[in-house]
């Protein structure tokens, strides 16, 4: 059960306080996920489509969500989502927009550009843990029942 | 019978007939002589039983040959001189007649008295012989007497006999005979009536008497008929077939019908017939006569006078002819004509016209009385015009009334009536002729009337009219006239002083014969409005227009005057007024600032000449004053362009019929260019084909000179709205810069600020969970107040941009379900609600629409819910309320709670920015409420609290409905 629960996620974010912050919350909420930060948008990108260092996918493997961060260089959040939801390899990739503003407009385009969901981060250790246990719960729902019709090993 | 002699047979067979159908009882005899003549016989019989089959009659035959031995003889005597010898007892009146008698009389000797029944009543006391009671000495008995036949027929005896006496001498019987007279009485007393006739006839001219026996067909007449027929006397023996030679063919026959009928019938007889004389003149005759029967019905005599009639005839045909004629006329008369009963006043004849006249019917008319017909008011008249007549006072009457016609018309009528009286001379018949009068009533109405115009007309003339005689005297003031004088006094000119009159020039009294009237009636002389002021009779003071004009007859003489007067003190007033007015006007023109004048403009525009001007341009222009006066505008140093445009604007007023307006610039005064702002208006022509014009030229340089500078400063105006606007556009575009980098700002905020923050917590935090037992209680105390400080700092980012955005951001308004505005508010708030353990009531379901921005309604009412939450008694679960009150076209959201509450005071510090009541007990930003009140002001609404401090606080939020 716990082999099968396990996911993998992607997590692109510039803030390496931020990263460290959420593998601590993590490993926290004590869940099965597995995380591997890209520090930027094209990183992610490339991440994704395994270019690069990223084509060893036993190291970088596909993860099974994206939690992007919009405030990034290079690419920003926004650019990341719209050029994986104009590619039909991505474009069923769950991602989640994990951003520190509050600000309407910014939801509002997310949504707009296909975001799974936004979350604002939390300020505190402990929330950020109890949102990746959610996190964890909700992947299990919709990733880990597709995933049971696939074979393992893929 | 055949026994007894034949003469005497008759006898006695009618003395049975007599028997036979005689009365009952009568007892007959009768005597006849045997054939042989030897013996005589007397029947002596009686009659009994009812007549017819009935009757009886039996009786005896006594041989009297004895006693009467001539008694034969003396019958056969009698018989042949048709004599009667009779035998009379004087005792008892018992006569014996001889048989003849029954053939002559019709009857035989009846017993006792009954001879006398037989004789005519007049003549019995006469025939009755005096001395039958037997005394007297009437030795002879002699009488003429009627007696009654059977038939009814009279016959006239004469009768003679003799006193026959006993032996003593004592009269016992008469023995007479008796002679029928009848004939010779009847042609004497013929001859006498005939007689007189006669003589009559002869007495009168045209009348002539006549007699004719039918029997004998004997004819007599007078002479008197041979003069109606115009012949010669005894020309010829009078004879009915020559009498009938002259009567006119067509009558003839009526004449001989007429005379069958008198004869046939008896009587008297009245016809009459023409007759055509020997000298060929047509008469009329009259035949009036009587007929006499003849003895025993057979033949007649007529007897007749015959008149000439044809003047009576003429007179009477004259007489139908001219009742005809007067029929006809009444019926046709033009003029209404009517008899009435005088006692009744009915009406029992009227014509056509008067049908016409009183629009009655005949058969109406003639049931009525003419004082129906009469008009009520004119009745008396008519009454007492009757009573009039029936008094005697007249026999003839005219008076005109009225009649009332059927259909309400009413008619004015000449009446003229007439009285008929009876033979008593009592009034019978009133005749009336009723001639129609309404057209002559109404031209005399309307003559009347064309009078009273005239009259009426002088009345209201508003020029007073005074009639003079020959003699001077006034005789009539119309109204108009005693309207100056204030009445009028009728004198002649001696007495002309009572009007009182003053010269209006001269102010010199008027004697009396300096009036107009006066010299008018006195030397014929016409004066004509001459002007007098007066004192009228009621003392008011006028000034009058006289004139006076002599009437003449034909010949030429004064017969009198007329004299006009009119009051014309008003027209002298409204002089004087003028004279004044147009002096003020003159001096008004001229002393006027305004250029004001008058100009003739030619046809071909090629001159404008001056006709007045006011003196201004003197003034204004240093032109000559008065100067102007007839001279052309060239003169005056005018430019051809301003004369041109002055021609423009006088002929555009003239087309349009309007004042026209311009300015202008005349540069000709000493004191440098003046405007002149121009009106000129067209007057009419003024001779020569000119046409005049007014202009009236204000001096408006001032105006020109402020309208320039005005027309300066809104130029300058343009200018520094121009730079204005470029400066506008500057600062807007700096401020969208502005704008740009706040949001630049915000969105670094938003992002970046938050991210140290989240740091120091999180490190903070992870610092105490995992290291904490390594440091001591004072370390562990200043890491949770680093976090601490770390999480305020960041709620306040948060806070404020969420004040920001509520502040600035572009929202845009629509209709917003509170309920679900209230949903993402409870979202927030849910888990702190959970947390402690809060009790929350929602009133009034369903919510309403309020018109605003949904995440920021929802945003406010968590910031409220929040608050409602946090700020409760120590030790005490929130307890809070969520209601909408709906108010007109607003809604109230309340957000109630029981907590800690909020002293009146601090209601108005609460909404500001970073306003806090509470220290570290209730943590806050102060941001909350100040959020909560910008947003109710973005979307329109108002915000409020009502709270008591210990009683907890009810915030609302008002916005407009949806």
């Amino acid at each position: 059960m716990s082999v099968v629960n396990s996911f993998r996620v992607l997590l692109a974010e510039d803030n390496e306080d931020d990263v460290f912050l959420m593998r601590q919350a993590v490993r926290k909420a004590g869940v099965a996920l597995d995380l591997h930060a890209v520090p930027d948008g094209e990183e992610a990108l490339a991440y994704l489509r395994g270019a690069g260092d990223y084509a060893n996918r036993a190291l970088h493997p596909l993860p099974d969500a994206l939690l992007l961060d919009l405030n990034m260089p290079r690419l920003n959040g926004f650019e990341v989502l719209e050029i994986l939801r104009r590619d039909p390899a991505w474009n069923s990739l769950p991602i989640y927009v994990l951003s520190a503003s509050n600000l309407p407009a910014d939801m509002r385009r997310t949504q707009e550009l296909h975001a799974n969901a936004y979350i604002v981060k939390p300020i505190r250790v402990d929330e950020l843990a109890t949102f990746a246990a959610a996190l964890h719960l909700w992947l299990g729902v919709t990733v880990g029942a597709a995933r049971a019709t696939r074979p393992l090993n893929r | 019978m055949e026994r007894f002699q034949a003469e005497d047979r008759d006898g006695l067979r009618a003395c049975l007939e007599a028997l036979r159908v005689g009365e009952a009882g009568a007892l007959l005899a009768s005597e006849a002589r045997l054939l042989d003549g030897t013996r005589c016989l007397r029947l002596q019989a009686r009659a009994s039983g009812a007549g017819g089959a009935e009757r009886r009659v039996s009786g005896l035959f006594i041989d009297v040959s004895a006693t009467r031995p001539e008694a034969a003889r003396l019958t056969r005597l009698a018989e042949a001189a048709r004599v009667i010898a009779w035998e009379m007892d004087l005792a008892s009146g018992y006569t014996r007649c001889s048989p003849n008698a029954a053939r002559i009389w019709g009857f035989h000797e009846g017993p006792g008295s009954a001879y006398f029944e037989r004789v005519h009543p007049e003549d019995r006391v006469m025939a009755r012989p005096q001395n039958e009671t037997g005394v007297g000495d009437e030795r002879e008995y002699a009488r003429e007497y009627r007696v009654v036949a059977v038939t009814g027929e009279e016959r006239w005896l004469h009768s003679r006999g003799d006193v026959v006496c006993d032996a003593q001498g004592r009269p016992v019987k008469l023995l007479g005979v008796s002679l029928d007279v009848t004939d010779l009485k009847r042609a004497e007393r013929a001859a006498v009536e005939l007689g007189e006739r006669l003589e009559r006839a002869q007495q009168a001219a045209r009348l002539g008497t006549w007699e004719w026996d039918t029997l004998t067909g004997a004819a007599t007449w007078s002479d008197g008929i041979y003069d109606l027929l115009g012949v010669p006397r005894r020309a010829f023996a009078p004879d009915t077939e020559k009498w009938k030679q002259f009567i006119l063919l067509e009558d003839l026959e009526s004449v001989m019908t007429r005379v069958g009928e008198a004869l046939e019938r008896g009587g008297e007889f009245n016809f009459e017939y023409r007759v055509r004389r020997a000298d060929g003149e047509l008469r009329w005759v009259g035949a009036i006569g009587r007929v006499d029967r003849g003895p025993h019905g057979r033949g007649a005599r007529m007897l007749g006078i015959n008149i000439d009639v044809t003047e009576r005839r003429e007179i009477a045909e004259e007489l139908r002819r001219s009742e005809r004629q007067f029929r006809s006329m009444f019926e046709s008369a033009a003029v209404g004509m009517a008899q009435a009963d005088t006692r009744s006043g009915r009406l029992v004849a009227v014509n056509a016209a008067l049908c016409e006249l009183s629009g009655y019917t005949r058969e109406e008319l003639l049931g009525m009385t003419y004082i129906e017909l009469t008009h009520p008011d004119d009745r008396s008249v008519s009454l007492a015009e009757r009573q009039s007549l029936l008094l005697g006072e007249r026999d003839h009457a005219s008076y005109e009334k009225r009649y009332l016609r059927k259909d309400g018309g009413v008619r004015w009528v000449l009446v003229s009536v007439g009285l008929v009286r009876d033979e008593e001379g009592r009034p019978w018949r009133a005749t009336a002729i009723v001639t129609d009068l309404t057209e002559l009533k109404r031209s005399e109405q309307a003559l009347r009337e064309a009078q009273e115009r005239e009259r009426a007309c002088l009345e209201h003339l508003p020029v007073g009219v005074w009639f003079l005689n020959a003699e001077g005297r006034i005789t009539y003031g119309n109204r108009a006239g005693q309207e100056i004088w204030g009445g009028a006094r009728y004198v002649g000119p001696e007495e002309f002083g009572v009007y009182k009159g003053w010269w209006h020039g001269t102010g010199r009294r008027l004697a009396p014969e300096d009036w107009g009237a006066a010299r008018a009636v006195r030397r014929g002389e016409s004066s004509l409005n001459e002007v007098i002021d007066i004192e009228a009779f009621d003392g008011v003071r006028k000034t009058m227009l006289n004139s006076a004009v002599p009437v003449r007859d034909a010949a030429g003489a004064v017969q009198g005057a007329v004299i006009f007067t009119q009051d014309v003190t008003a027209w002298k007033e409204a002089e004087r007024r003028l004279r004044e007015s147009e002096s003020t006007l003159r001096s008004f023109y001229e002393s006027s600032p305004l250029l004001m004048g008058l100009v003739d403009l030619a046809a071909d525009d090629s001159e404008i000449v001056h006709v007045y001007d006011n003196g201004a341009t003197e003034r204004l222009l240093g032109l000559p004053r008065g100067g102007t006066v007839g001279r052309g505008a060239r003169e005056f140093g005018t430019t051809e362009e301003v004369l041109a445009r002055w021609i423009r604007h006088y002929r555009l007023s003239e087309s349009t019929g309007q004042p026209a307006q311009f300015d202008y610039c005349d540069v000709r005064g000493g004191g440098g260019a003046i405007w002149l702002s121009c009106v000129v208006a067209h007057i009419g022509p003024s001779g020569n084909g000119r046409s005049r014009f007014s202009y009236v030229a204000q001096d408006v340089t001032a105006r020109k000179q402020m309208e320039l500078e005005l027309i300066e400063a809104q130029a300058a105006l343009r200018r520094h709205a121009a730079r204005l606007e470029r400066t506008v556009e500057e600062r807007t575009a700096e401020l969208r810069a502005a704008n740009e980098q706040m949001e630049t700002f915000v969105y670094s905020v938003a992002h970046d600020l938050r991210g140290p923050l989240r740091a120091v917590t999180g490190f903070s935090q992870l610092l105490i969970e995992d290291h904490g037992a390594r440091l001591d209680e004072s370390g562990r105390h200043m890491l949770a107040r680093m976090q601490g400080a770390a999480e305020f700092m960041d709620r306040l980012v948060l806070d404020l941009l969420a004040f920001g955005r509520t502040a600035q951001a572009e929202m845009e308004l629509g209709p917003v379900p509170v309920a679900r505005a209230w949903e993402a508010a409870w979202f927030q708030c849910a888990a702190e609600a959970e947390r402690t353990g809060a009790r929350v009531e929602v009133v009034g379901a369903p919510l309403p629409q309020v018109r605003g921005h949904e995440s920021t309604l929802g945003q406010m009412l968590a910031n409220l819910l929040g608050n409602a939450l946090k700020f409760t008694k120590p030790g005490e679960r929130p307890e809070l309320r969520f209601r909408a009150e709906e108010k007109g076209d607003r809604v109230r959201l309340w957000v109630e709670d029981r907590g800690i509450g909020i002293a009146p005071e601090q209601h108005e510090r609460v909404f500001r920015v970073f306003e806090r009541l509470h220290g570290a007990r209730y943590s806050g930003t102060g941001v909350g409420l100040a959020i909560v009140r910008k947003g109710a002001e973005r979307m329109g609404g108002t915000v409020g609290v009502e709270s008591r401090v210990g009683e907890g606080s009810r915030f609302w939020i008002e916005l407009p409905r949806v």
